[in-house]
């Protein structure tokens, strides 16, 4: 028997975006910003209200909808804290280094990946994440042009992805 | 499977290198294309594990950055410090 097609319920439907709201908070917030879980968290309930009073009619998808609730929510911090601020608060690094410890085991895999690279890719990698150059600086340095610094880069990490699974 | 013509942002994205408009227009696709969000948090970890330097072997002939020396006042503080716990 053909199980019923039932639409899933709006907390459901919205707790799938969490993952995707997060990383669009912590990026706009800056990663050691204590504020961005309490951002996200009223970000969610928003949408469940919203969707709940039939304020979302379903005239977009529920992506450009979370998308649309979570980009007003980030100004509205954003100008919040100015105002007490006075200024914009200071725009922190991200990916911040301090962000997650993450395993020491893991970190070796990465680096033994990259030492497997050829020296082409490494050299990208190097300049262009950790002595964090722009891509064009890169491209200028290595006398390629900015696209396929932006190529290079893509594909070496696919190439340590491949070798490091998570 | 043909390429999302939005992985091209990725690392430009990570890097805060996208104008305005093109940061908008690749955070409004990746609430909706899952491929490319997870490319995105893949790319995401692996920069951060790449900024601790350790991929950069000096044997592999990089330079890695150290850090800044403690200003003067610092050293005082810490030197200051010191001496107050021993006594």
């Amino acid at each position: 028997m053909a199980k019923p097609n039932r639409k899933p319920a709006p907390e459901d439907a919205v707790l799938q975006y969490r993952n995707v709201i997060s990383f669009r908070v912590r990026k706009a917030l800056g990663g050691s910003n204590p504020d961005w879980e309490d951002v996200v968290n009223e970000i969610l309930t928003q949408a469940v209200e919203k969707i709940k009073s039939g304020e979302f009619r379903g005239d977009c998808s529920v992506g450009t909808f979370l998308y649309t609730i979570t980009s007003r929510r980030i100004i509205d911090y954003i100008r919040q804290k100015t105002r007490v601020l006075r200024h914009a608060p200071e725009p922190l690094p991200f990916p911040d280094p301090h962000d997650e410890v993450e395993s020491q085991e893991r970190s070796r895999d990465i680096a033994e990946a990259v030492s497997g690279l050829k020296p082409k890719f490494r050299d990208v990698l190097y300049l262009y994440f950790y002595k964090e150059l722009s891509r064009d600086e890169v491209a200028r340095q290595l006398g390629i042009t900015p696209r396929r610094v932006s190529e290079r880069a893509n594909y070496a990490i696919k190439l340590i992805r491949k070798k490091v699974r998570p | 499977m043909s390429k999302c013509p939005y992985e091209d942002f990725i690392d430009r994205y990570l890097k805060n290198e996208l104008n305005a408009d093109e940061q908008a227009e690749f955070e409004k696709h990746y609430f909706d294309c899952e491929s490319c969000f997870a490319r995105t948090m893949e790319t995401y970890e692996v920069v951060k594990m790449l900024k601790d330097g350790r991929a950069f072997d000096a044997s592999l002939g990089y330079e890695l950055d150290t850090p800044r020396p403690a200003s003067p006042w610092r050293r005082f503080l810490a030197l200051f410090s010191f001496l107050k716990r021993r006594r």
